[in-house]
């Protein structure tokens, strides 16, 4: 099929050159500038949500109106839509970082848009851990940080990572994004060289790059969680 | 030691408040295993949730031996509840944990290191049985298994006061039984105070000193097994010596006999039952030793006219008669206009015997005659356990 494209298209496909000294370099650049924006996300998101399910009416510490303001936070920042989000840290980024250019230019907006999405995603997660288990831990004399640290986050690992795992993925897509402004990696090929250019070559083979990467996240993801779960 | 001393629980509701718990006064001495019993929604799980200050009482106080729990601030109460071990009704045991590190998990979080935890995790549970399950997840354990692991995380603290929340709930009668046995070993070896939460009378009558019975939040009867079951009129009594409910015809009236070792000679008893005339029927009957004292409830039927005589001379005799239904029935009616329904379900017996209570009208004070409805339920937990015992196969 390879050989049958190429003998087709001859400039295009495998044999763009545009493409093929630039696809390598591109597949790494994406992948740190997700890793590092999920890291981020992750980091800091767990906390906010294990905050909003500790002030919840049912957790550790019951906290009506901390427990609002958390909430409205992870709400107002899933509420941003990315492009959005991306453009209002324009500034942000070249005061951080000099400049939006290059694949660090896209994570400051990728990691803050994931943080409160990790973060309710984490919240239902630990949510999801029964009640009884926390009394269970409450009657060993466990403290509250034991009780969060060791049987609310511990018992939800395997959901924490699907949701890691979920998030890593969509941070893929949003990454594209953030070639338009010169953020470079896998949406810097899309935007300068696929559409800008007028390559549909391009666009199609970074497609299905990009869906090998989410298929291969996926798996990875599926594997850490049923190594994890003990339950079955 | 516990004490409850005037415990209120209150929850408000759109409604207006609804009190759980209303000044519930009970103690459990030392070394001894107290079960409580009640129909859902009498209290049963806000008490355990209120004595374990779970859940904070509105009102009252809660002495685990002579501490009381109520007054003492997060820290305390944290160090407090080391002293209390809890088995929980659906276990919760950490899935994400083996059942070496669930049974380790109380003393890790008091600071004992691994090695130490381990080692102790290991004797505790050796002593439920489970030696040889350390490294298996809760998971991989059957439903008793998970229980006894339950139990041994319950006691890896070396608390003084074992508290069972409906522990069997989820279990089959013989692996109920088991799990029985272990809780009353511990509680021998280790001297503990148990306090067990159950709804099913065979689990009173298998492992408990003495009886609560819970209803609206208060306690109706408490005491000793040996002296709520000599009350034989009364709902403990009735429930932890229950008869297999037998068809009575339209006709035909029953009454129970209910006696006990400690007030009578149990030879003299079936002597006076085996002299009945041939027209009563023995249809039903039970003997067994409780709390060492033999106790025991036989079932007559017959026609009314021939049970009357019947019931004057076990009475005589000082045996406690109840009636179950018909004649005995009309006996009550005529005593208490009130008692609408037996009025209703008598019209037969009553119509047949007109004025034959003045006979037996002196024993009108035997009254509270058991609700048909109690009867059934007492016979249909009775063949449900027979069916599980039956049925299981585990361990």
């Amino acid at each position: 099929m390879v050989e049958a494209i190429l003998a087709a298209s001859g400039g295009t496909y495998f044999s763009n050159t545009a493409f093929t000294s630039r696809i390598g370099a591109a597949i790494l650049e994406t992948l740190g500038q997700v890793a590092v924006s999920a890291l981020v996300g992750v980091v800091v998101g767990l906390p906010l949500g294990l905050a909003v399910w500790y002030t919840a009416r049912t957790g550790l510490a019951p906290n009506r109106l901390v427990n609002r303001i958390l909430n409205v936070v992870v709400d107002l920042g899933r509420a941003i839509p990315f492009i959005v989000l991306m453009l209002l840290l324009i500034g942000f980024t070249r005061w951080l970082l000099g400049s939006t250019i290059g694949w660090q230019g896209g994570v400051p907006a990728l990691a803050i848009g994931c943080i409160p999405f990790y973060a309710r995603l984490a919240e239902n997660a630990v949510r999801g851990v029964p009640l009884g288990k926390i009394e269970a831990a409450q009657m060993a004399g466990a403290t509250r940080w034991q009780i969060t640290w060791g049987v609310a986050v511990r018992e939800a690992r395997p959901d924490l990572v699907a949701a890691a795992t979920v998030t890593f993925i969509t941070l893929i897509g949003y990454s594209m994004i953030t070639g338009t402004i010169g953020a470079g990696g896998l949406g810097d090929l899309i935007y300068n060289w696929g559409y800008t250019r007028n390559q549909t070559d391009i666009l199609v083979m970074v497609v299905v790059i990009v869906l090998i990467m989410v298929e291969a996240i996926q798996i990875l993801g599926d594997l850490i969680v049923r190594r994890l779960d003990h339950t079955r | 030691m516990i004490e409850l001393l005037q415990l209120r629980k209150e929850f408000p509701t759109k409604h207006g408040t609804v009190t759980a718990l209303d000044g519930l006064t009970l103690e459990v001495p030392d070394a001894a295993i107290h079960g409580i019993v009640g129909p859902s929604g009498a209290g049963k799980s806000t008490l355990i949730r209120c004595l374990t200050l779970l859940e904070r009482p509105t009102a009252g106080a809660v002495r685990i031996d002579g501490v009381d729990l109520t007054a003492l601030p997060e820290r305390e109460l944290r160090q407090q509840r080391r002293r209390i071990g809890m088995v929980f009704q659906h276990v919760n045991l950490f899935d994400s944990r083996t059942a070496g590190a669930n049974v380790a998990y109380p003393l890790r979080v008091a600071g004992l290191s691994k090695t130490k935890a381990k080692a102790r995790a290991a004797e505790l549970l050796e002593m439920v049985g489970l030696a040889d399950r350390a490294g298996a997840y809760p998971a991989q354990l059957s439903g008793g298994q998970q229980q006894r692991v339950g139990i041994a995380r319950a006691l890896a603290s070396s608390p003084s006061v074992l508290l069972c929340d409906e522990p069997s709930s989820a279990l089959d009668w013989s692996t109920t039984r088991h799990l029985l046995e272990v809780i009353k070993n511990v509680s021998t070896t280790l001297g503990l105070t148990v306090l067990i939460i159950t709804h099913e009378m065979a689990v009173v009558r298998q492992v408990c000193d003495s009886v609560s019975l819970l209803a609206k939040g208060r306690i109706v009867q408490s005491g000793p097994i040996g002296e709520v079951v000599a009350d034989y009129g009364s709902q403990l009594s009735r429930d932890l010596i229950p008869l297999a409910a037998a068809p009575v015809g339209e006709t035909r009236a029953q009454v129970e006999v209910s006696f006990s070792s400690a007030d009578f000679s149990i030879q003299e008893v079936l002597r006076l039952l085996a002299d009945l005339p041939d027209q009563v029927a023995i249809e039903a009957g039970t003997l067994e030793t409780l709390a060492g004292h033999r106790v025991g409830r036989f079932s007559l039927h017959g026609q009314p006219e021939a049970l009357k005589p019947a019931i004057a001379r076990l009475r005589e005799a000082g045996l406690y008669v109840t009636a179950i239904s018909a004649a005995e029935k009309a006996e009550a009616a005529a005593d208490s206009a009130a008692e609408v329904r037996s009025e209703a379900e008598l019209e037969p017996g009553a119509a047949a015997q007109p004025g034959a209570d003045t006979q037996l009208g002196a024993d009108a004070e035997g009254g509270a005659p058991a609700t048909p409805e109690t009867e059934g339920e007492a016979g249909d937990q009775d063949a449900e356990r027979h069916r599980a015992t039956k049925a299981s196969e585990e361990e």
